[in-house]
């Protein structure tokens, strides 16, 4: 390939790279601990609510819950009203209900309720860590911040392309290659590479998964205009696309078959739905969907969505003839959520997303290690400040949000608001302290030697003040509070022991070397015990 | 830098359009297989369009090439449009 080729576009990777980094760095951080969503959601509720095993004969029928949840509620039954049915792994109710904004200042309410009882439990609202995580790693928690991150993996896609271009030549040699002993930019730019090459399947296809989700709207405005000449309806049905169409007609409902319709979807895949939806609730021109996994093949959901006044059908999915759009988005959720396997997958996920984690830290050290003498040393340090900051800052924060998921009260007002507080402070006070840090290697120590701290404390506060609900958990068979608090401090060893090496290096560079005595010098030189100092 | 940058995202985005609007119109498959290869191809073509913004010497090299290679593509679909209608 020609060399002018590969050298602009090693430019423009390097670039590119830098700009997207704090934002790639967020998107692969929070999604590699998103892939464990549904465990931290239950490691927050469990650790508040403890529940007996699961026993689905003991339990209210979902029209039961529906009736006991929506009474003496403010709702709009003309929006819909969904019920999540109880698991062996989440033994309780969850509903959300759409409010009638015109009556109450809410806009919904998401619940907890008692499978026997059907009594209110408490408002899932509260519980907003796991939630808030994801929606930073889908769009920074911000407005329009999906079409943000979109266009960051539209550039991260680029950056994938271009690495392999400039890798291409090398990319076998280079994946037996680590030269520890070599200078810190050729240690980076092998770690670089080795991280890049074996992430590249993970990485092409979050980037081309993550593409669809975030800016497909692009495309479909493109396709309706173009090819369908603005019949949206037409892409739509063609896309496979249905809506229940369902109309209020101001008649109510007689003994609708929602438990009938329910246990026949019950039965005929063997899974329990994971939501059922009503829209017209009370009203004869109710539809009520469900939904569920098929536990077969890749896509594994289906859909159905019956008229309740003649329990007719609007929709159903799979059908008998396939809509390769559906199925195939169905594929691409599951292959970007690692949700086709069990927790082996999510695990291999998790690893490889925090690989990249590494090969965005290392691309940016290397983007500086290139320009160090080229460029002016204040712009250096900025980046490496920014750097600093985008990372081990987040890290700090996200820990620190975990532990306030825990210790701030359930009863507390705008409990959720507190908790973004708690992480949006957090970050702010790790950037000022990196930004005036005279010694970044040692704010470097300091801040994963706090991130260390935080997740002990998060299990220390788990055994001391939530050991019932713990030993609760562990009799039902409820392993979430358990496993979630195990994955923390194996996470605090790890960062810990690396904290410890960065120390004793740091430590070494920076003792001033003893003048050696003349009969000890060549002790000293025939004795290489000191670890390579890399900076 | 920027220049290229224009060139890469805005051209990429219409010659994907256009490759995948060719694909639509040629490819003997139903709608929704179609529409699901458009989905996933238009991102590739879109990111490869940047790789040769970039590779360009000059902001204004990058243009005359996404230009002429969506004028080339348009053009082909202009064509398949006038064969493809009645």
């Amino acid at each position: 390939m020609d060399k002018d080729f590969i050298k602009r576009n090693t430019e423009a990777h390097g670039w590119l790279g830098l700009i997207i980094s704090s934002m790639l760095f967020v998107v692969f951080f929070t999604g590699s601990i998103s892939f464990f969503r549904h465990d931290i959601e239950l490691w927050a509720i469990q650790g508040h609510f403890q529940f007996d095993g699961y026993n689905p004969a003991e339990y209210l029928s979902v029209s039961e819950v529906f009736e006991m949840t929506l009474s003496g509620r403010s709702y709009d039954p003309r929006e819909p009203q969904i019920v999540y049915p109880p698991t062996r792994k989440e033994p309780y109710y969850r509903a959300y209900v759409n409010l009638d904004e015109e009556k109450v200042s809410k806009e919904s309410e998401y619940l907890l309720i008692d499978p026997r009882s059907g009594q209110i439990m408490g408002s899932l609202d509260n519980f907003f860590l796991a939630d808030f995580l994801y929606r930073l790693h889908y769009s920074l928690n911000l407005p329009l911040g999906n079409y943000l991150i979109g266009f960051v993996t539209l550039a991260f896609l680029y950056t994938i392309f271009s690495g392999v271009l400039i890798h291409a030549k090398d990319m076998v040699r280079g994946f037996f290659r680590y030269r520890p002993k070599g200078r810190l930019r050729s240690q980076l730019l092998d770690i670089h590479n080795v991280i890049g090459v074996i992430s590249l399947p993970y990485t092409l296809m979050l980037a081309i998964t993550g593409l669809i989700f975030n800016l497909v709207i692009i495309y479909q405005v493109a396709f309706a205009f173009i090819l369908y000449q603005g019949d949206v309806d037409a892409l739509l049905s063609d896309a496979g696309i249905f809506s229940s169409a369902s109309e209020w007609s101001n008649e109510p409902w007689e003994s609708p078959p929602i438990d009938d319709l329910y246990q026949q979807q019950l039965q005929k895949w063997g899974t329990v739905p994971a939501q059922a939806r009503i829209t017209n609730y009370g009203d004869s021109g109710a539809t009520f969907e469900i939904f569920g996994d098929t536990a077969e093949g890749l896509g594994g959901r289906y859909s159905i969505s019956y008229n309740l006044s003649d329990q007719s059908i609007n929709y159903s999915e799979p059908s008998n003839t396939p809509n390769i759009v559906t199925e195939g988005i169905g594929v691409v959720s599951s292959l970007h959520f690692g949700n086709f396997a069990g927790f082996d997958l999510r695990a291999i996920y998790f690893l490889l997303g925090i690989a990249v984690c590494a090969l965005i830290v290392t691309g940016n050290l290397l983007w500086v290690s290139q320009r160090e003498g080229k460029m002016s040393s204040a712009k250096l340090v900025f980046i490496d400040r920014f750097t600093l900051a985008s990372t081990a800052g987040l890290a700090v924060a996200t820990a620190i949000s975990f532990l306030a998921e825990r210790i701030l009260p359930v009863s507390m007002a705008n409990r959720a608001d507190m908790l973004v507080n708690c992480f949006v402070g957090s970050l702010l006070f790790a950037t000022v302290y990196i930004w005036f840090a005279r010694n970044r290697r040692k704010a470097l120590v300091n801040l994963l030697s706090c991130f260390s701290l935080i997740c002990v404390s998060i299990v220390s506060v788990d055994l001391i003040f939530f050991n019932k609900a713990l030993m609760s958990a562990i009799d039902s068979g409820q392993i979430a509070l358990l496993g979630v608090d195990a994955a923390i401090i194996i996470s605090a060893g790890l960062v810990g022991f690396l904290t410890w090496r960065l120390y004793q290096r740091g430590k070494i560079r920076s003792e001033p070397e003893p003048e050696p005595e003349p009969e000890k010098k060549a002790t000293v030189l025939e004795t290489p015990v000191l670890p390579p100092v890399s900076r | 830098m920027w220049a290229k940058s224009f060139a890469g995202v805005l051209g990429g985005l219409l010659i994907s359009i256009s490759v995948m609007a060719t694909f639509y119109y040629t490819l003997p498959l139903t709608a929704d297989a179609r529409i699901m290869i458009g989905l996933i191809l238009g991102w590739i073509v879109w990111a490869a369009v940047m790789v040769w913004s970039y590779a360009s010497d000059c902001g204004k090299q990058a243009w005359v090439r996404v230009g002429g290679l969506f004028l080339v593509t348009a053009g082909l679909n202009a064509m398949l449009v006038f064969l493809v209608s009645p």
